[in-house]
């Protein structure tokens, strides 16, 4: 991607701007994702209440964000990588959005599981593990999209393949508990509905991964195999 | 994985005409160096790129202006279809050249007559004296350059009063009379207001149903506005040609990413 300088230097400082809010929205969902999970597992219900409080905040950057893209479009007329870049940040910001959404989701479900006295403890030892993993790769997609590093892009896609096998042993599991206990079924459902917020969260960073190929080399592969990806991301010159 | 409408495969275009290996020189300067750009029929070609390029030059290269310039020199080909003539030929009459091509310039140029003799000029050059058809296509001239409706009531009074951007689809109407087969615009609406520059652009873009065009423009909105093809120039080499939706989404050369995106102009 082209990071030298524009002649207007006011539409570099407002690019700029552009990729540090995503990086700022980045962190506070990390930090809302984490802290769901960490009231999941501590059965801390303030943390959980604090986490869906929170949540307006990142809808704002959200929107925030989107207008700073229309308001670019509108005043710069941006072509080719800076144009993809717009374009790559609003499609980012979403993914991020949604990333809060399952962390307000998580906070809200932890109040009703620990109420519930089902036993979660072993499963909520997988979760910690997963959502450990779902963070990296939501760090390593910013830090790819910080850099436009596709190699980065292209692991985070690779874990997310193998994250995608982990979280429905975990799944399996939980069903499987359905009919052996069936008292439980309405907390295996809630449990079931988190495993899969947290399976969602690596999905979005690896759409987040899927748009750093767009921005970066100008080819929509959100649809693409895994294996075409790389192709188009690393075997390109 | 991409969902772009299919643009047609560029060998089953027809082209209008050729550049093929052209250099030209102003005295020992040497402007446009090994050009070779097909025009594609019944389409819009842009060229831009910075000040200085050779965009200019290489659109007079087709009606041979730089013929009326003393110590001007050109090298290779132009081939204009569908009769294969080379344009540049000793051979070839300039005047002739002109007769299939017609050129709007930057700044309005009506002649010092009518709205009527502007338009009927060229006819009447070429000798054509019957009132009546002089008529028809003056009205079908005017209509095409969408002028038609604002003067068909004052034919006979001075182009001069007419408004720029009327004065620049006269210019337009003009050319069209002779029913050029390759039209020339050389930043046509560099010198005109925002509306009427969109209206030129509304016109360049149902012109092209009709005619083949080749356009300079400085301003690159415009190429990727009005144009199904752009050449990126810059110091008289041709950088990159292709899709207008390529050029501008993703280039191929990084010299053309830097200009179209302001980073170097």
């Amino acid at each position: 991607m082209n990071l030298s300088e524009h002649l207007s230097k006011q539409f570099d400082a407002d690019l700029t701007a552009l990729r540090t809010r995503v990086v700022e929205m980045g962190g506070l969902v990390d930090e809302q994702f984490r802290r769901a999970v960490e009231a999941l597992a501590s059965g801390e219900i303030m943390v959980a209440d604090a986490v869906i409080a929170n949540d307006a905040s990142v809808n704002s950057l959200e929107v925030r964000i989107d207008d700073a893209c229309a308001h670019l479009i509108a005043k710069r007329q941006p072509a080719a990588s800076d144009l993809r870049m717009v374009l790559g940040v609003s499609k980012i910001v979403s993914e991020l959005e949604r990333i809060g959404d399952k962390a307000r989701k998580i906070a809200r479900l932890t109040g009703k599981l620990h109420a519930s006295g089902a036993s979660v403890r072993a499963w909520i030892g997988d979760i910690e593990g997963l959502s450990g993993r779902a963070r990296r790769m939501l760090r390593e997609a910013l830090d790819a999209f910080v850099r436009s590093d596709l190699e980065a892009a292209v692991d985070v896609l690779r874990a997310n393949r193998d994250f995608a096998i982990d979280t429905s042993a975990v799944s399996n599991e939980v069903v499987k508990r359905m009919s052996a206990q069936p008292d439980d079924v309405p907390s295996l459902l809630e449990m079931l509905s988190i495993t899969r917020a947290v399976d969602r969260v690596a999905d979005h960073a690896a759409n987040i991964a899927e748009h750093l190929v767009y921005i970066v080399r100008g080819t929509d592969v959100r649809h693409a195999t895994l294996e075409q990806i790389e192709k188009e991301a690393l075997v390109r010159s | 994985m991409n969902d772009e409408p299919k643009k047609p495969d560029l060998a089953t275009l027809a082209k209008k005409a050729e550049a093929r290996e052209l250099n030209f020189f102003y005295g020992a300067k040497q402007a446009l160096n090994k050009i070779t750009l097909p025009i594609y029929d019944k389409r819009v070609t842009a060229l831009i790129g910075p000040s200085g390029c050779g965009k200019s030059t290489f659109l007079r290269c087709f009606n041979r202006m730089h013929d009326l310039y003393p110590g001007t020199r050109y090298e290779g080909e132009i081939r204009l279809q569908p009769d294969d003539v080379n344009l540049l030929s000793r051979e070839v009459d300039p005047i002739e050249v002109r007769m299939r091509l017609a050129m709007v310039f930057q700044k309005p140029n009506p002649f010092p007559k009518s709205i009527f003799e502007n338009v009927a000029y060229g006819l009447r050059i070429r000798g054509e004296k019957r009132r009546t058809v002089l008529m028809d296509r003056v009205e079908q001239a005017l209509k095409d350059a969408a002028l038609w409706n604002e003067v068909k009531d004052r034919l006979d009074e001075l182009a001069t009063t007419l408004s720029g951007g009327q004065q620049q689809r006269l210019c337009i109407a003009r050319a069209l009379a002779c029913d050029p087969e390759l039209l020339l615009f050389d930043e046509p609406t560099s010198a005109l207001d925002p509306i009427a520059t969109a209206s030129i652009e509304e016109l360049i873009h149902e012109l092209r149903e009709k005619v083949t065009i080749l356009i300079v423009t400085h301003n690159m909105q415009q190429a990727a506005r009005v144009s199904d093809f752009t050449a990126y120039m810059y110091l008289g080499d041709l950088v990159e040609f292709g899709w207008t939706d390529d050029v501008f989404f993703r280039p191929q050369k990084k010299q053309t990413e830097d200009y179209i995106t302001g980073r170097f102009g």
